[in-house]
């Protein structure tokens, strides 16, 4: 079994792709509704907390892989070390923001985007934390390894994108 | 003229191009067979002529000529094992000839390859015939392709080449004898050495001391020749000798020149120690370490570049266990060859695979608190009986150490720190050749057999066990002392030899410097420092110089097992703070004694970054937490997602009732 190395020759290309046009996306919300201001609910002060929490250590766990990954072509050292700590942290924010984000939908009422976002992003989410954390376990070989860091980075990517897509959806009310 | 005229003009001028490449092959015979030829030849000499071993005054026969009836040995002699001086890509560093003389404490790594770190043979003196001397024991011949030196000039019309003996590696049977042949070797007996190592003749007599001008046609040269007597018995009725021949060497060919052996205190008694495990599992050297006819023996590193263009990446460790691909998941050479088997490395991260060469976990001996010492064929003779080999001998080679290649790669590495009198200036060390050196030491430091001094014979003092051991201790046996008195008392006696040591250096560098060149400053290498006379002229300064940096080759074996593998009992046995692998040192060792070697960690050996390997291995500490906390988030999450799904698949499924009942 081998690697689908195309998968990570073009993870440069496509993760730059995915990050513009999720920037893009973003910056159009926030000017619609900036012209347009809905009617936002009040958030209480965990939720605030969950949110900055989740946005900080996601920052920080994509800037560590997608920063090396653009530069040198390859996750080592420092970044490496900071990113797999922050990762870990990020988890468990992302437990609690779902249990969370579960519970208000459950209570409040929210638009359909925010649910289909929502729920991206927590499958993102657990995706790019499962597939290292099985890793962390002496079951696979070094070919499934790969393709868990396959999954990933793309998982990884898809949390991103779908965070960052979620907050804006959620401003938006 | 016809069309069918002018073709086969053609066809005869294409065949005349290229007729010479065939002639050329079409001269050496061929059985295309499986089966190893019966090998009946007629002697022939080193001339090229055929003679009669039963005929008085017999000349002794030449391997190399009498292969090269039937074989391409002009191509064959431009193999890896014989074209040192031929030039070109020299590959991979790898292990020198090592220059030991125990009378002036050198150990120079030696190389007509030009190796970075290696000297050539002639800075020491020694030209192709001194070298073959000293060096031919562990090669197979080719002393105009190893040495450059030309066919049958200078000295060589003494004592004839030192051919090929195809015999060293293509002998089926244990008759062939190294000791015979390291000795006619020794004796500059070059073209006798076939016949003694063979036994196929009694070789009498030495031509060590004839003159360089000695004329062999001279009358009555002959007698002071060596005197061959063939052995009847394998002389065939037709004249012919059996020669009993294999196509593939046999491992105990290779280990003629690549024995390895751990030496010293703490080293593993031979009969415990486990061969590579590929051998164990019935490989043979030769299935990874294959050649052609011309003998460019693949040397099995990642990146090797076969001089014929043949594609031998299959045949590194990577190669062969797993399969190579393009980067775009296409496989261009398929892994698996002779069986071998795809390692799973359950729970490595791949990165490992990158930044480790496979030898760095698999191979030589594991990295142990401190790096040991190793004997090797090619660097202490081993394979020649020996009543006074120790553990102690020179050249000191030390391993495993670990080491950042070029590629950024980290492999397992053996290394020698070189040690020789010379001169420096500038950045440039002269050596002083051996023997010239000796006799300026001879005078000053009263050396006869040995520069270093023996400290197995060296008894502690009385004010060294005053400094060494307690007051009510030094009366106490030596049987008695504790681990540490012993070795407080080995330091104490060290230093003192040291002390001894540098007084007689101080009086040898001044004797060599009064014989410097302007300019240049008499100097001794030794365990990686450079000593010279301080600015008073009657002490000695030491000091780490480039110069004395350790020339280090990459060790492929002994492969070890899985399970015997670095980090098969999990990510501790490296990332820890008693790691062996990360943590381990070791001391450059040379001849001079030396209380205070300069060591170095793996660490720095690497060159990583002690910050980054402590919060990784602290990191490590809190792992198993990391792991549960890690399942236990993913659970919540796994509920969540389920919980979503649920309440999604629920409301469309009440958005499709209502539609329905709409249109109803």
């Amino acid at each position: 079994m081998t690697s689908p190395d195309g998968l990570l020759t073009s993870y440069p290309v496509v993760s730059g792709a995915v990050v513009a046009a999720t920037a893009a996306v973003c910056t159009v919300s926030l000017a619609v509704s900036r012209a347009a201001p809905a009617a936002s609910r009040t958030r209480g002060p965990i939720e605030r907390l969950l949110g900055l929490a989740l946005v900080a250590t996601l920052a920080v766990s994509a800037a560590t892989s997608l920063g090396s990954v653009w530069t040198s072509g390859a996750m080592h050292g420092w970044p490496l070390l900071i990113h797999v700590a922050v990762g870990g942290a990020l988890t468990g924010v992302l437990a609690a923001f779902g249990v969370l984000g579960a519970i208000l939908q459950r209570t409040t009422p929210t638009r359909p985007l925010c649910r289909v976002t929502f729920l991206a992003l927590v499958v993102s989410g657990f995706l790019a934390a499962a597939s290292m954390l099985v890793c962390t376990f002496p079951i696979l070989g070094t070919s499934w390894m790969e393709r868990m860091a396959d999954l990933h980075r793309y998982a990884g990517l898809g949390l991103v994108a779908s965070a960052a897509l979620h907050l804006a959806a959620s401003r938006n009310g | 003229m016809s069309h069918a005229r002018l073709v086969l003009l053609a066809a005869l001028a294409a065949a005349t191009c290229v007729a010479p490449g065939v002639r050329s092959q079409e001269n050496y015979k061929r059985t295309d067979s499986g089966r190893t030829h019966a090998h009946h030849l007629e002697l022939v000499d080193a001339a090229g002529r055929k003679f009669d071993p039963t005929a008085d005054g017999a000349p002794p026969f030449s391997s190399y000529q009498t292969c090269k009836t039937c074989h391409d040995i002009g191509a064959i002699e431009h193999g890896w094992h014989f074209n040192a001086a031929a030039g070109g890509d020299a590959g991979r560093p790898g292990e020198p000839w090592i220059l030991t003389d125990e009378r002036t404490g050198t150990q120079v790594p030696l190389s007509y390859r030009g190796w970075p770190g290696t000297r050539q043979p002639s800075e020491f003196g020694l030209d192709a015939v001194a070298f073959l001397a000293e060096f031919g024991r562990q090669l197979p011949g080719g002393s105009t392709s190893y040495t450059g030196a030309t066919r049958g000039e200078g000295r060589f019309r003494v004592t004839g080449d030192l051919d090929i003996d195809c015999m060293i590696c293509h002998s089926a049977d244990r008759s062939w004898s190294h000791e015979r042949w390291a000795k006619t070797t020794a004796t500059q007996d070059f073209a006798w050495a076939s016949a003694a190592a063979m036994g196929l003749a009694k070789v009498e007599g030495s031509v060590r001391g004839l003159p360089d001008d000695f004329d062999k046609d001279a009358e009555g040269a002959a007698s002071k020749l060596p005197k061959v007597t063939y052995d009847r018995s394998r002389i065939g009725p037709d004249g012919k000798v059996f020669f009993d021949v294999v196509r593939r060497p046999t491992n105990a060919s290779c280990m003629t020149c690549h024995t390895r052996q751990q030496v010293g205190e703490g080293s593993t008694p031979r009969w415990l120690h486990d061969q590579d495990v590929h051998i164990r599992a019935g490989m043979d050297c030769v299935d990874c370490h294959r050649n052609g006819l011309e003998h460019h023996t693949v040397r099995g590193y990642e990146g090797e570049q076969h001089p014929a263009g043949d594609a031998v990446a299959s045949l590194s460790c990577r190669g062969c266990h797993l399969d190579q691909t393009d980067g775009h998941g296409g496989i261009t050479a398929r892994g698996g060859r002779l069986g071998a088997p795809e390692p799973q490395h359950e729970g490595l991260p791949p990165i490992h695979l990158d930044k480790l060469s496979c030898t760095a976990c698999h191979a030589g001996t594991a990295p142990d608190a401190m790096a040991r010492a190793v004997q090797t064929s090619m660097s202490h003779g081993l394979g020649i009986p020996s009543q006074t080999r120790s553990a102690d001998d020179l050249p000191y080679l030390v391993e495993p150490t670990l080491r950042r290649n070029a590629d950024g790669v980290i492999e397992p590495i053996r290394s020698v720190w070189p040690a020789f009198w010379g001169y420096r200036s500038g950045d440039a060390i002269t050596p002083i050749p051996t023997d010239d050196a000796f006799k300026t030491l001879r005078r000053t430091m009263r050396v006869r057999t040995q520069l270093r001094p023996d400290l197995s014979r060296r008894a502690p003092k009385p004010d060294e066990l005053e400094r060494a051991l307690a007051a009510d201790r030094r009366e106490v046996p030596e049987a008695e002392w504790t681990d540490a008195e012993r070795e407080a008392v080995r330091a104490e006696v060290l230093a003192s030899v040291e002390a001894e040591f540098r007084e007689g250096m101080a009086k040898a560098l001044q004797a060599f410097q009064k014989d410097a060149p302007d300019g240049a400053t008499a100097v001794y290498l030794s365990g990686g420092r450079a000593h010279t006379l301080a600015a008073d002229g009657t002490t000695v300064e030491s000091r780490v110089d480039p110069a004395a940096a350790a020339y280090s080759w990459p060790l492929g074996h002994d492969v070890r097992p899985a399970r015997q593998a670095i980090g098969a009992n999990g990510c501790t046995e490296c990332h820890a703070a008693d790691a062996s692998f990360v943590h381990g040192t070791f001391a450059a060792r040379g001849p001079m004694p030396d209380a205070a070697p300069e060591s170095t960690t793996m660490l720095a050996s690497m060159g990583l970054d002690p910050t980054l390997v402590g919060t990784w291995e602290q990191s490590f500490g809190g792992r198993s937490a990391f792991k549960v906390i890690g399942v236990a988030a993913l659970a919540i999450l796994a509920l969540v997602i389920l919980l979503q799904v649920t309440v999604g698949v629920d409301t469309l499924l009440r958005g499709l009732r209502r539609g329905g009942g709409g249109t109803a």
